[in-house]
């Protein structure tokens, strides 16, 4: 039995490694990808750092009506405001400034009359894109808060009043967050979605190849004339895929680690800990072997490789679709773990932020993929019918 | 020796095969001629174990292809009508990839794969990856892929169809080769000078059943024609008037 499931195994991945088309689906691309991320994630990294350290100027009308001290209090928060001549509305509602401030003639006046002085903030969170560094109304707001406490403590005082009876309730709020860890906040979401469609995608091109392209081929029907079994051609016929699935899927996951080490330094950031690259590939192998059974499933009833194709697609969409079922509904306790496909995207996506992961969930992940294997396996053989298989029509 | 009893194949109303029944004898040619859409290629599936009879059975020197089918296509070699091979391989790749799938290893692997590209004259594409094979040299490694495992028995489906004359002159060297080997040898055509020539009994399949199994010489005496195809035209014919695909002829 083993003998034939290897001889299938072994003439299946030398006929794909010889078709360029299988090695640059399954290795270059997912090594590149692997490569890209590896840099796009300390580049995002970089960005937040950017912007939470560099200068922030803002285009403004009426820096003229300003007071010293309030330029002070913003200088202090490192903003900086710049005069802007032109239309200040219309430029930012066409994205081409993220934001812009109008102060009033009366601001002053009003400041020293103690009334409210107004300010207006125009935004336009879209220009300049989604990690742009252009603009923070964060940091502005911290900084007006903290003017604001100021004065008020400045009139209160001379008032010869306690400041502290403005202040029932002191909360004192500070992030601790570190800029990489804000990249790793949105790596919590983007890694485990893009290593689960990866893993999807891996084996795709070769287990439509063993399957529907057999088939159109017209080579399936003197294999299955051959004695091998169902469960001899299914299971030697998986086990290059997997193979073909699984090496790109660990060198992309291992090139997330260790390509930040050749990024140029004004790029680098902490790279993924180890760690998450291991969690990331526990729980990633078995669910490999799952997406793989999916897809010939998903090919074997197909009759020609494009069809195939178009119903394998179906594999991304559940790798989306576990990724963002645990991006808005993480696991609520240990068993949701066992749910296939979502134990080890959210097992992926804990331990991209560091969380603490109960001590059953990467157990629980690999044992949900496992069980999914074998009924995905068992759906498998059901299909494997010689009879419908070669002479169905789809 | 393949036994054939009483094979029946209906889809949904469709009588595909109708209760079919014939031996293929050790050393003889057995020829399966019919009209396209007879029964031809799904008798020869069944008798091949791809598709499951509803009703019959198959041997295969004695062992049953339903009840044991992976022993039954052990001692079976199947020449498919399907042209397709693995372009990426070569065809010394293919048949060693086939004749492992028949349990064969080692030395005794490697002796039948060169057996095989002898007497199929595949020296001098042996090494070659197949893409861009002709049809001719395509058609050399199907027939390589069924002998591989040296069986005793052979299913050809339309072997010389779409070849070219050398081509085709070689394949039916290769069937009288098999012939005097003793080996019991099935095949399908739609050539009658093919069929009379080598065969040594020939079975006319029309509308899913045999209407008519002897030697090509009993055909022509049967029906009083001195050429097998108006034997062969009469006695289709009459099958699909029975079964009332067509109207009699008038008598002239």
């Amino acid at each position: 039995m083993f003998y034939r499931i290897r001889s299938i195994w072994q003439k299946e991945l030398m006929d794909n490694l010889r078709d360029r088309r299988s090695v640059i689906q399954s290795l270059l691309f997912a090594i590149g990808f692997g490569v890209f991320y590896a840099v796009f994630n300390p580049l995002i990294s970089a960005s937040f750092i950017e912007q939470a350290e560099s200068t922030q100027h803002i285009p403004t009308q009426g820096i003229e009506y300003t007071t010293p001290a309030f330029l002070d209090v913003l200088d202090a928060y490192g903003i900086v405001l710049e005069t802007y001549e032109g239309d200040l509305t219309a430029d930012i509602e066409r994205g081409a400034l993220p934001a812009g401030l109008i102060i009033p003639p009366s601001f002053a006046e009003s400041l020293a009359n103690t009334d409210p002085a107004g300010l207006t903030l125009y935004v336009n969170p879209s220009a300049g894109g989604l990690f742009s560094p252009d603009f923070s109304n964060e940091r502005l707001e911290l900084a007006i808060n903290a003017y604001n406490s100021n004065t008020a403590v400045e009139r209160i005082t001379a008032e010869d009043l306690d400041p502290d009876i403005l202040s029932p309730i002191a909360l004192s709020e500070e992030s601790l967050m570190t800029p990489q860890q804000q990249a790793g906040l949105f790596a919590s979401f983007s890694l485990p979605l893009i290593v689960t469609i990866l893993i999807a995608q891996s084996g795709v091109f070769l287990a439509i190849d063993v399957t529907a392209g057999e088939k159109e081929r017209g080579t399936l029907e003197a294999l299955l004339v051959s004695p091998a079994s169902d469960v001899e051609v299914l299971v030697g016929k998986l086990a290059a895929v997997f193979t073909f699935a699984v090496v790109p899927v660990t060198l992309t996951l291992l090139s997330f680690y260790f390509a930040t080490f050749f990024l140029p330094e004004s790029v680098q950031a902490a790279p993924f800990p180890f760690s998450v690259i291991l969690v990331a590939l526990l729980v990633g192998i078995p669910l490999t072997l799952l997406f793989n059974v999916i897809v010939l499933i998903l090919a074997v009833r197909q009759n020609t490789f494009k069809d195939a194709q178009a119903a394998s697609s179906l594999v991304t969409f559940l790798g989306l679709f576990a990724g963002f079922v645990v991006a808005f509904r993480p696991p609520q306790s240990d068993l949701a773990y066992l749910i296939p496909l979502y134990g080890p995207v959210a097992v992926i996506s804990k331990s991209t932020l560091s969380a603490p992961l109960p001590e059953t969930a990467i157990p629980f992940a690999i044992l949900g993929s496992v069980v999914g294997v074998i009924v995905a396996l068992r759906i498998a053989l059901r299909l494997f019918n010689r009879e419908r298989l070669l002479y169905s029509t789809g | 020796m393949i036994q054939v009893d009483n094979l029946v194949k209906h889809y949904g109303d469709i009588k595909a095969v109708d209760g079919v029944s014939f031996e293929v004898p050790d050393g003889q040619i057995t020829g399966l001629i019919g009209p396209n859409g007879a029964g031809k290629t799904t008798t020869l599936r069944m008798m091949a174990g791809l598709i499951q009879p509803q009703q019959g059975k198959v041997l295969i020197d004695g062992v049953d292809t339903t009840r044991e089918p992976q022993k039954a296509r052990a001692l079976l070699g199947v020449q498919s009508d399907m042209l397709g091979v693995y372009p990426r391989l070569t065809p010394r790749e293919q048949l060693r990839y086939y004749g492992r799938l028949q349990g064969l290893r080692g030395d005794q692997l490697e002796q039948r794969v060169e057996a095989v590209i002898s007497d199929l004259h595949m020296a001098n594409i042996a090494d070659r990856r197949a893409e861009g094979f002709s049809r001719g040299q395509r058609q050399k490694i199907i027939l390589g892929r069924a002998l591989v495992h040296n069986p005793h028995n052979i299913l050809m489906d339309e072997p010389t169809q779409g070849l070219d004359v050398m081509a085709v002159r070689e394949t039916r060297e290769t069937m009288a080769l098999f012939k005097e080997q003793g080996r019991a040898m099935l095949f399908s055509t739609h050539y009658m000078d093919e069929a009379e020539r080598l065969c040594d009994q020939i079975a006319i399949i029309a509308h899913g059943k045999i209407v008519a199994c002897g030697t090509p010489q009993a055909l022509r005496a049967q029906t009083g024609h001195n050429n097998l195809e108006d034997s062969f035209i009469a006695l289709a014919g009459e099958g699909l008037v029975r079964s009332g695909e067509m109207a009699p002829h008038p008598e002239p």
